[in-house]
């Protein structure tokens, strides 16, 4: 079932002619799944009718959404990466797409794959990054309200705010988080191995 | 002629047939549904961020907490993508042990699936017989790791500790009188009447419908896409084992329970496969540098109390690098993104919960329903929100 690099960076290869606007680099990275041929391309802009192509083309066919996430990088230039999964019948592409701080803007999938809906969703809600011509774009997993984009780095872990419920005014208050015992994060930089080791 | 107005209801959080903690928005017209809209995230726990801020083997358990009816199936993904990172393979009876214990979670998730589904829609015996087969896996969980549930029994680099002695005849025995179980259940639902009314025609899902939704599992084999990933991405033991995959032919609710049911036979068929010839051997990787030594080697050498102690403080350094690693689990496909910087924690954990696509597909599922179908559909789509909300 495995085509091998050759044909991988072939098909690549097109892919780069056909849409130079929006592929920047593509690469054979195996270090994902082993039995099936792995796509990883680096993309400036997803533009709706180059997801369209990938999906519905003869060449390529990558008609299964399988997942749609981002990670941050703190510290980089492009410091949010959206990534987008999807698979054809024998193979599996990565489209990664670097994005900086203050240009967080996405497009949406949606127009090709409709399960990306609710991943672009979390993806929002979790890093704040927006997606262009997004249906509902809307918080999905944090509470009604809530403010910060818990998963960047430069969220603490334990958060902001505490929720209780107040007996004396009967509802629900939000306040700052006290905590009476520091969240102990070990520093573990192992002193035996330097840089060189 | 009146004019009339839909009615908005609130479903859930706190429902027994909305699986847990769902908040459903339902349109009605009269009886039937118009939209139905998920809120999810009423369990969320940061388990993504979380992980960021503890150690490789740390992060572990909380892979038993998503799905907490398919705990090993999620810590093996975990596992894998460790694996993977670090390049390493587990011994061959690692391999057996894991497989065997992938298959009883299997039986688990599908017992609960297919009996809670048939308590949603009115049957209360099944649930009954499949909670006494369930406590009988459970215990065999409870044998292997001394947990219940929540095993964390799958390390990075093999399994947390061998089987003990007698537990291989155990599941064997179970396995033959299992078989019988799922006939009862055969004889109790699939040519039942009010089962087949209201499961078949519901909640269809076409084809091409379930692959742009990223739906996967029971499903998407439900909407006759033979796509496993055991097959298609083979781990573990399961290349050497011989087992098939049903497809449905429909979609509809009637195809998944089907699916689901079968799936459950074909996991027995591999469990007896594995114990016949489960060899002997070690069951964690021989490198002291990921997994920890033995307690009685601690008690006389230095080394291990060193390796020991690195291990469960530090934990060990896994080389930048990023993979995505998804397994079969129960429900479909779980995915791991796991990304590391060098470090002893991983700098990003992404986890790809089948439940989460699956119930967005629930308003086009539900679309032109009774509310009763409602249930139902919730229901095949075994939904945990562990899981969901992450």
């Amino acid at each position: 079932m495995v085509k091998g690099l050759k044909y991988t960076m072939k098909k690549l290869q097109i892919l780069n002619q056909l849409f130079p606007e929006s592929v920047s680099t593509g690469y054979y990275y195996p270090g994902f799944a082993k039995a099936r041929d792995v796509y990883v391309i680096v993309v400036r802009e997803r533009e709706p009718h180059f997801l369209n192509f990938l999906a519905n083309s003869y060449h390529f066919c990558f008609n299964y959404f399988v997942d749609e996430y981002a990670s941050d990088d703190l510290g980089l230039s492009k410091r949010f990466k959206v990534f987008l999964y999807a698979r054809s019948l024998d193979s599996e592409i990565f489209l990664v797409q670097p994005l900086s701080a203050n240009n967080n803007f996405s497009v949406t999938a949606e127009t090709t794959f409709r399960g990306s809906n609710w991943a672009e969703r979390e993806i929002f809600d979790m890093y704040g990054v927006y997606f262009y011509n997004h249906s509902d774009l809307r918080r999905i997993l944090t509470d009604y309200g809530f403010e910060g984009f818990p998963l960047r780095k430069d969220f603490p872990v334990s958060g902001y705010v505490q929720i209780r419920y107040d007996e004396v005014s009967k509802r629900i208050v939000t306040e700052p988080i006290e905590l009476t015992q520091e969240y102990r994060y070990f520093e573990f930089n192992n002193p035996w191995v330097g840089k060189n080791a | 002629m009146l004019e009339t107005k839909n009615f908005n209801i609130n479903f859930g959080p706190q429902h027994p047939a909305a699986h847990g903690v769902l908040r459903l928005v339902v349109e009605l017209s009269g009886e039937s549904v118009v939209r139905s809209e998920p809120h999810i995230g009423l369990l969320h726990r940061g388990t993504e961020k979380l992980i960021e801020y503890k150690t490789f083997v740390q992060g572990l358990p909380y892979f038993d907490r998503l799905d907490y009816v398919s705990m090993m199936a999620q810590e093996h993904a975990y596992c894998l993508a460790i694996e993977n990172l670090l390049n390493v393979s587990v011994p061959i009876r690692a391999k057996y042990i894991r497989t065997i214990f992938l298959e009883i979670t299997r039986l688990l998730n599908h017992l609960l699936a297919v009996s809670t589904h048939a308590l949603d829609v009115g049957a209360l015996t099944p649930f009954l017989w499949a909670f006494e087969e369930r406590e009988k896996l459970i215990e065999f969980y409870e044998r292997v790791s001394g947990a219940r549930m929540h095993a964390a029994y799958f390390r990075p680099g093999g399994v947390s500790q061998d089987m003990p002695a007698g537990l291989v005849e155990d599941i064997f025995t179970f396995c033959i009188a299992f078989s019988k179980r799922v006939d009862e259940f055969e004889e109790m639902l699939t040519n039942n009447r009010i089962w087949k009314n209201r499961l078949i025609g519901v909640g269809i899902v076409p084809a091409k419908k379930a692959l742009e939704f990223g739906f996967s599992g029971p499903m998407l084999r439900g909407s006759g896409i033979a796509w496993d990933l055991r097959k298609v991405t083979p781990y573990e033991m399961y290349p050497e084992t011989d087992f098939s995959v049903f497809i449905g032919t429909y979609g509809d609710c009637y195809d998944r329970y089907l699916v689901r049911l079968y799936e459950m036979r074909e996991s027995l068929n591999i469990i007896q496969q594995l114990l016949e010839k489960l060899p002997e051997g070690h069951v964690k990787l021989d490198d002291k540098k990921i997994t920890p030594p033995s307690r009685a080697f601690m008690k006389f050498s230095m080394e291990s109390l060193i390796h020991h102690f690195k291990l469960y403080s530090e934990g060990f350094s896994v080389p930048a690098s990023e993979t995505y690693v998804s397994v079969e689990a129960p429900k479909g496909e779980f995915g791991v993104y796991l990304q590391a910087n060098g470090t002893s924690r991983p700098s990003r954990c992404r986890i790809r919960a089948p439940g989460f696509y699956h119930l967005q597909g629930l308003d086009f599922m539900a679309k032109n329903h009774m509310l009763a179908d409602l249930v139902t559909i919730i229901g095949t789509q075994d939904i945990v929100f562990g899981e969901v909300d992450r």
